[in-house]
Formats: structure tokens, sequence, C-alpha cells
């Protein structure tokens, strides 16, 4: 979320700030531990963007293009992440490819907390970005980033499978910039991100 | 020995037959053939190949079946519609409504009246079916609207029932069509109509404890986090 940052304060729009994420105390200056890491960084980046595992998740049209990316035409397995997983517990990434509304939001929630960190979430479409055509509707969450942090925004209504395969791309570059050592603060960042909605009323719980 | 039915593509498999058994008995196949197939009544003309009389036979004879499936059925004659009769004989108060764009007869009930019709068609005219029941808010009064068919004389029939704005509240059809449950849950839902009788009526799309009736013209949605318009303030 680094550049979104910076491009909005270029354009001088404040936005609020966004947790740090920090190297533990003792090994900040540690030169072993940081050359090390960063060598082991390089290689485990690596290994690990090509190898995003989805969560099969689909909640209306987009997910008909997502469909159409895990088949031979787009084929996304060319970036390893064909294994659509039917369990968070086996998956890395949430495709969020349709409208979340109010009743879905709970659902949604709990399956982001089962997913084990790293984890990581590509809002696809329009709907799940803004609210796109239900802006006004009493009964859909407008964007998802709402109720769960999200990495990567891919807009369209819906938007091509090749712009989902760049979305992934984009997560993919982002993956290889972490650093191991920060694994506990974004799993900490990630953690404070999200927003309990409650089951039965449908509205988010204080 | 009892003989067999004949059945249809016997013919071709006696002639058949018979043109193998007499090639090998080294008579004239033709000749065979045609003996074979006299005896299913058909005769042929000048002899021909068995494989290229098979088509034409064939095309013939699912002409002829067609044929008889057309005479069989006729066109149905022009009748008056069993609503139209259950309506005209029957002494309820009902008013006929204009047709909708495909035809289908419409008419308005009154609230009183509506489980004795509904049995009624469904008993005496065999109208079994609840394609759909919803509602619609008019600035008098809620309206429900059901819309029955019959599988017996393929026709339907629109019924619209008035309710009043401070106590919509109208029996369940569930005893008479099984249908009706989720479609009288969903206008609960949806509008707030109540239904007197209901096994089960609670809400069946949004979550259990909304609040308010999303449909109604004064409705106004809950205001959270969720949707709250978020303005990004420019910083000098």
């Amino acid at each position: 979320m680094a550049n979104i940052e910076e491009l909005f304060s270029e354009s001088k729009v404040s936005v609020p700030k966004r947790t740090e994420v920090e190297v533990p105390e003792g090994l900040q200056d540690n030169l072993l531990v940081t050359t090390v890491s960063g060598f082991i960084d390089s290689i485990y980046n690596w290994a690990r963007s090509n190898s995003v595992w989805p969560l099969t998740y689909g909640t209306s049209c987009c997910a008909i293009e997502m469909m159409s990316v895990g088949m031979s035409r787009f084929d996304i397995s060319r970036f390893g992440s064909e294994v659509f997983r039917a369990t968070p517990r086996q998956a890395d990434l949430i495709i969020t490819a349709g409208t979340i509304t109010r009743k879905m939001a709970p659902a949604l929630v709990r399956l982001y907390q089962q997913l084990p960190e790293p984890k990581y979430v590509i809002a696809m479409g329009a709907c799940t970005i803004t609210g796109g055509m239900f802006h006004d509707s009493y009964s859909v969450v407008q964007g998802v980033d709402r109720i769960i942090p999200v990495d990567v925004y891919v807009p369209g209504c819906p938007p091509r499978p090749e712009g989902l395969l760049h979305g992934l791309f984009t997560l993919q570059r982002k993956i290889r910039k972490e650093k191991l050592l920060a694994r506990g603060a974004i799993s900490k960042y990630h953690d404070s991100q999200v927003r309990d909605v409650d089951e039965k009323t449908g509205l988010i719980i204080k | 020995m009892a003989e067999l039915p004949i059945k249809p593509g016997d013919e071709k498999l006696a002639a058949y037959f018979a043109r193998k058994e007499a090639t090998a008995a080294g008579k004239d196949p033709d000749e065979a053939e045609k003996a074979a197939l006299a005896k299913f009544g058909i005769t042929t003309g000048a002899p021909e190949p068995v494989a290229a009389e098979a088509a034409p036979a064939e095309a013939s004879t699912e002409d002829s079946a067609e044929a008889e499936l057309v005479e069989e059925v006729p066109p149905p004659p022009p009748k008056t519609p069993e609503a139209k009769e259950f309506f005209d004989a029957a002494k309820f108060n009902v008013e006929e409504l204009a047709k909708d764009a495909a035809g289908t007869l419409m008419y308005q009930v009154q609230l009183a009246d509506l489980v004795q019709i509904c049995k009624d068609l469904k008993s005496q005219r065999k109208f079994n079916v609840l394609n759909f029941m919803t509602a619609v808010e008019y600035k008098e009064a809620y309206k429900n609207i059901l819309r029955l068919e019959s599988n017996k004389h393929l026709e339907a029939v629109v019924l619209k029932v008035d309710l009043p704005k401070n106590n919509p509240t109208m029996p369940s059809l569930t005893d008479i069509y099984p249908s009706a449950n989720w479609q009288e849950r969903e206008a609960f839902d949806m509008i707030g109509l109540s239904f007197e009788g209901h096994p089960n009526l609670s809400r069946i799309l949004n979550p259990e404890e909304w609040e308010g009736y999303p449909l109604r013209k004064d409705y106004i949605g809950p205001l959270d986090e969720l949707n709250q318009p978020i303005t990004y303030a420019l910083s000098s």
C-alpha cells in the first residue's frame, strides 16, 4: 500500500496513517540477521509468489471471469495460481469476485480469519471496491476494504480475465518485496483491519 | 409355437437374412428378398440393392408416422377459459380487470373470499399450481398478486387482493398450495405482509433480525461503517 500512499501524498490528499511494519527490537541492527534474511527473502519470496493458491470464492458475475481465468484460454496455471482450494485453510488468497452483501459479510470475515498467514486479498470488480452500481443499496457493503484489508484492487464490471491476471502480477510483485522478519507485524496489521459484522442484524459490531 | 409380434424394422431383417441364405444356397438374392418382403405386405417394383432401398424406405415410414401424429391431434377448438366460467358461475364479488400483455385473465378479488376462491379453483377447475405470489405497495393499499396455473387446461389466472395499509394481514395459502410457503415468507420479509396460519413466518432473504421491510416506500436503510460515505479531506 506504500505506493498508494505516495500517490495520495503527491495529490495532497490525506489518508489514514497505516500501521508501520516493524522489525523486532533486538534484531534491527544485527548485520548477520539482516544480510542472511535479505538473501533468504529473495529466494523465499520468489518461490512463494509463484504459487499463490486462491480460495474458491465467488458471489456473482465476477466469478464467471474468475472461472474463465482458470480455464485453458487464459490459464492462470501459467503463473502458479490454478489450485483453487475449497477450504480457506489451504489457501493464500481470496479473490472477492462479486457483490458482498451484509448477509455475506460475516461469512467473508470468517473465511478471511481462517486463512493462515501470510494471506492476501484481491478485490475484484466495482462492487467489492466501492459498492459499484449498488452504491445506494441498503444491503450491500460499500467496498470490501471496510471489513477486511485488501492488497490489490482490480476495477471493472466485471474486469476482463487479463485484468485479473494483471492483478495477480501486481500481487506477486508485492509479495517479492516483503520481508520475512516483518511477518509478525503484517499479521498484527491484518488483525487490526478486520471488522466483525453481526450475523443476525447485518450491522457492524462496535 | 406362438408368433412373435411384428415390430418396425423386422422386414429389413427378414430381407437381409433372405438375401444371405439365397446367396449361400446359390439362388437369386433379389427374388428371395422380394418374397421375404411380400410376407410383410411390401411389394417392391424394380429390384434394388438393400442399402440403397433402406434410406428412402425409412424416410417414408417416418413421414407417414408424422402424418398420423398430426392427424391424431387436431387443433383445440376455441373455448371459454375455465377461470372465466368459474367466476361467471360462482357468486363471488370479483371485478374483471384488463388482460395482461400475454392475454392472461386478471381478477380483483375480495380478501374475505380469497381462500374459498383458491380452494374452489384448485378442486373444481384443476388450477393445481401456484406459479408465483408477489406483493406491491400502492398509495392506498398493499396488493398481493397470485398467479394460478392449471396443468390440465393449460391456462392461467391472476388474482389481486387489496390489503389495508394499517393492518396488511391475509390468511396463509400454504394449506392449499404448499409452494406458497417461501413466497409468503418473501412477501413478509420484503414488504411486511403478515400471513395468518403460516407454519414458519420468518425472514428468508435478509438477516434474521433485520429491522424494517426494505421494499416499502418509506424504508430507510441502516447507516453504519459498512455504507457511510468516506470523505478524504484535502490537506493544504
